[in-house]
């Protein structure tokens, strides 16, 4: 087994134990923080697959700015004080769901297991290109949902303002 | 028989016209004479129009008029269309029909003119002669089924006329429901006929081809003879209830509730006559079953007996002609029994003019006594009143069967064709029966006009529009009886004179003596108070109607409302239809509401629990794993 | 053992919808979201690497501006909720219910 594949094994587990964490957490500050746990493993995912910008791109955005958010936004949330409930049902129906599911997706051994991935030359070039060649409209139409998503935002903050 | 087309719709349409003008415009015509007149004019109009065709057969007797006006429906691959036919028969019914009601529409101009609602009453009255005439010209039993439920309707609506009287419209209840019974019968015998022939090859319902290939078809099949003899009494028992014969006779004398020119029309000299009409068009059904014809006289005989006798006793003055109207019909049946039905549809012309006069001079006398219908409270009105007095002895005369009236003649023929059928003691009824009849006419005709009346009245003659009619009905019942052989020859018998002993011939006029020195003298004062005290329980017996209306009501009537209250008013209407089907649908829904509201409680999480199953559902069913 | 990108993928995936079901705050709800959508990033990965393509990458950062904007809105909400109804329990806040 390479490097690259027991590292890789090491952080998909830290990814999925970070997330099971976020099942069972109580206080939503460890909740949040242990997202940023599972981001964090997942860029380094990509780092040991070989998709350099990738893991970048995910560093920065997702752990840096959305998880900042949310650690931000957390404490000016009112929390009720009324514990949750333990939800058997949901539980039991959302397990079941995602085995059947587990099933009709890999019918088949070969699907997960055993793929090898091709020597990744992938370089930030080829990215560039792809981007601004096939996917120039889907670029324009992510900065519009970005821009509308700041100025809703902030609209909603400043709604609460002028409230009081 | 050749058939030849002639537009025989003008003869229906203008009545119709008159009916639906002023039904339409009912409420702008109030008081306003014209529209009555309007009326009186459509009826006319029929009248002349039906004489052009009349005079086209009277040149050639054995041809019929036809016109297909519409066609209607296929029944077991036979066409029938909507279609009028004139042959001698219904030439002579359609003249009497319009004629006749001509007459009692410029009647009711003086009877009913001053009634709040005489626009309705005409418009009735229309209605009826148009469903009359279309009865009388009906082409097939089908559409001559149409004209009999629509005079059954027009004399329900005109009986219960004043309905504001509850009585009234029992009474146009009990003559609508009674005629439904017949009806129901009628029917059963029609579709025993339909489904007998159906299995022949083009074949049709006019009563041309019935009359000529009926018998002939149905002797051919396996119990066709019973199949002719059987629809033969049901039909015959739906003319007992249209012609009020026993045991359907029961609506008539209530039906007097109505205004007395409904009553003339309708219940002496028209609608109750269709039965005998109806039985006669169908003549050669009932000649294939010879005991149909048995079952016929019978009948006819006991009615008339019963109604003769029910008669001498009543006091009130329709009534007397109510059930002398019923033993009328009686003897119409008893000539169709008798098997020369021409002898019966000659008495029914002369008893349409002879009671229709009689229930006009009635009727005249009520209005001129401003109301009163006992014949005890009327009395010496021969100097008061003295046209009405001398018209109403003329119809007295023709209905007693004293010559040269023509009662004589139509009630002699069909007593000498009873005695020639071999009923001798059906003959000796009927003779019987003609002596009751001069004696219950001459004591009301003694007790209105002639005896000292018990108490004062004050009558005032009749207007000119009541008289009028009454004296051309008079002229009618006076000398139509010359035109016997005529008419019988118009009709197809040309063999008039029998050969009958001659004290057998003479009885009946016998007979209609005496009963007309009894009817004087035991109307006198002493000798009726008598009488009546002789046998008391005989008179209560009689004057109640033999009990037959209490015996209906114990049989019939009771155990009908107590099962349509007790079964389908409580389960089928209340359980069955109000709870189970319509709370009980509504109940459904508000139930199945009620718990699929449940779905949008709000909760976020059962929303994304939802949404994340079907995901997952429709996944699977697209990755073919789960159907 | 080589490693499977997509497996990994529908384990996270399913995680995260199983959080979204069962836990009732509404933040870890929205987090849940956002584990999802990371999630989808890696099954792009994987099909790139199979295929030895370069757009799925490109769809990766298509999904991380999806989901930063997705965390603005859906913050921004999740404060006036919290002010609105003093709670950010699902159970609690039934104001559509029919």
């Amino acid at each position: 087994m390479s490097v690259s594949g027991f590292l890789f094994y090491i952080f998909s587990a830290g990814a999925v134990l970070g997330s099971l964490y976020i099942l069972s957490a109580k206080n939503p500050m460890k909740a949040a923080f242990s997202m940023l746990f599972v981001f964090l493993c997942t860029g380094l995912i990509y780092l040991t697959q070989g998709l350099f910008f990738t893991a970048a791109a995910q560093i920065i955005i997702y752990a840096g700015a959305v998880m900042s958010l949310f650690v931000v936004a957390l404490p000016s949330m009112v929390f009720s004080k009324n514990p949750e409930k333990k939800r058997l049902l949901f539980s039991a129906a959302a397990i079941s769901s995602a085995v059947l599911l587990f099933y009709a997706l890999f019918p088949s051994k070969e699907d997960f297991a055993l793929v090898s991935y091709l020597p990744s030359s992938h370089t930030i070039k080829d990215l560039a290109l792809v981007l601004f060649n096939s996917y120039w409209l889907q670029i324009e139409i992510i900065s519009i949902i970005l821009f509308a998503a700041a100025a809703a935002a902030y609209l909603f903050i400043s709604v609460k303002k002028e409230a009081k | 028989m050749n058939q030849q087309f002639y537009p025989l719709l003008p003869i229906i349409i203008p009545p119709l016209a008159g009916f639906a003008f002023l039904f339409i415009f009912s409420h702008n015509l109030k008081g306003k004479i014209y529209a009555a007149y309007g009326a009186c004019a459509a009826v006319f109009l029929s009248f002349v129009f039906s004489l052009p065709a009349f005079y086209k057969i009277a040149s050639a007797p054995e041809i019929s008029l036809k016109q297909d006006v519409f066609p209607w429906f296929n029944i077991l691959g036979s066409q029938i269309n909507f279609s009028l036919t004139m042959d001698s028969l219904s030439a002579v019914m359609v003249l009497i029909v319009s004629g006749v009601s001509f007459l009692i529409h410029i009647y009711s101009l003086g009877y009913m003119g001053h009634d709040k609602e005489f626009v309705r009453f005409f418009s009735y009255l229309n209605l009826f002669v148009f469903f009359m005439l279309i009865l009388v010209l009906a082409s097939n039993p089908i559409v001559m089924f149409v004209g009999w439920e629509g005079v059954g309707l027009c004399s329900y609506l005109l009986i219960g006329f004043w309905y504001e009287n509850l009585d009234n419209s029992r009474a146009g209840k009990k003559a609508f429901i009674t005629n439904r019974v017949g009806d129901a019968f009628f029917i059963i015998g029609l579709i025993l006929l339909i489904s007998a022939l159906s299995s022949f090859e083009g074949f049709s319902l006019d009563f041309s081809w019935l009359k000529e290939n009926l018998v002939s078809s149905l002797s051919q099949i396996p119990g066709g003879t019973y199949i002719l003899a059987l629809s033969a009494i049901f039909m015959f028992l739906g003319a007992t209830g249209k012609s009020a014969q026993f045991p359907l006779y029961i609506w008539l004398p209530d039906a007097m509730a109505g205004p007395t020119p409904v009553s003339a029309l309708i219940h002496a000299a028209t609608m109750v006559t269709a039965g005998v009409y109806m039985v006669s068009r169908m003549f050669f059904l009932y000649q294939a079953a010879p005991i149909s014809l048995e079952i016929i006289i019978y009948t006819a005989s006991l009615t008339s007996v019963l109604a003769a006798i029910i008669a001498c006793l009543q006091n009130d003055i329709k009534k007397i002609l109510a059930y002398s109207t019923i033993s009328q019909l009686g003897y119409m049946f008893l000539g169709i029994g008798a098997g020369v039905y021409q002898g019966a549809f000659f008495h029914l012309a002369t008893h349409a003019f002879f009671k229709a006069l009689l229930f006009l001079a009635a009727g005249s006398v009520i209005h001129s006594l401003g109301g009163v219908q006992d014949i005890f409270k009327m009395g010496g009105l021969k100097d008061k009143i003295k046209y009405t007095f001398l018209l109403t002895a003329a119809g007295w005369l023709a209905i007693s069967g004293i010559p040269p009236l023509s009662g004589f003649y139509s009630k002699d023929f069909i007593i000498e064709t009873v005695w020639l059928s071999g009923h001798k003691t059906i003959w000796f009824l009927s003779v019987l029966t003609a002596g009751l009849t001069a004696y219950y006419m001459t004591r009301m005709f003694k007790i209105v006009f002639i005896s000292k009346p018990k108490s004062e009245n004050h009558p005032h003659e009749s207007p000119y529009s009541m008289l009028w009619p009454m004296a051309i009905l008079a002229v009618l019942s006076v000398f139509s009886g010359l035109f016997a052989k005529d008419f019988f020859a118009f009709l197809g018998l040309h063999e008039t004179h029998f050969e009958i002993p001659f004290a057998a011939a003479k009885a009946p006029l016998l007979s209609a003596l005496i009963g007309i020195a009894a009817g004087f003298y035991f109307t006198k004062e002493n000798i009726s108070a008598y009488f009546e005290a002789l046998l008391p329980s005989v008179k209560k017996i009689v004057s109640n109607k033999f009990y037959l209306d209490e015996i209906y009501d114990f049989l019939i009537v009771r155990p009908l409302a107590f099962a349509s209250d007790k079964f389908v008013f409580s389960i089928i209407d209340r359980t069955i239809i109000d709870k189970t089907a319509v709370e009980g649908s509504a109940a459904f829904f508000y139930k199945l509401g009620y718990y699929f509201r449940n779905i949008q409680n709000g909760n976020l999480s059962f929303y994304a629990l939802i949404l994340v199953l079907t995901a997952a559902f429709t996944l699977l069913y697209a990755a073919g794993t789960v159907l | 053992m080589k490693p499977n990108l997509l497996f990994l993928s529908f384990i996270l995936f399913s995680i995260s919808a199983a959080i979204f079901l069962i836990r009732r705050n509404l933040f870890i709800m929205l987090m849940a979201l956002e584990l999802g959508l990371n999630a989808a990033g890696l099954a792009a990965a994987h099909f790139a690497l199979k295929n030895s393509k370069g757009e799925p990458l490109a769809w990766i950062l298509f999904f991380f501006a999806v989901a930063a904007a997705e965390a603005a809105i859906g913050l921004a909400l999740l404060m006036n909720i919290s002010k609105k109804f003093k709670t950010l329990n699902a159970d609690e806040i039934k104001e559509l219910k029919g």
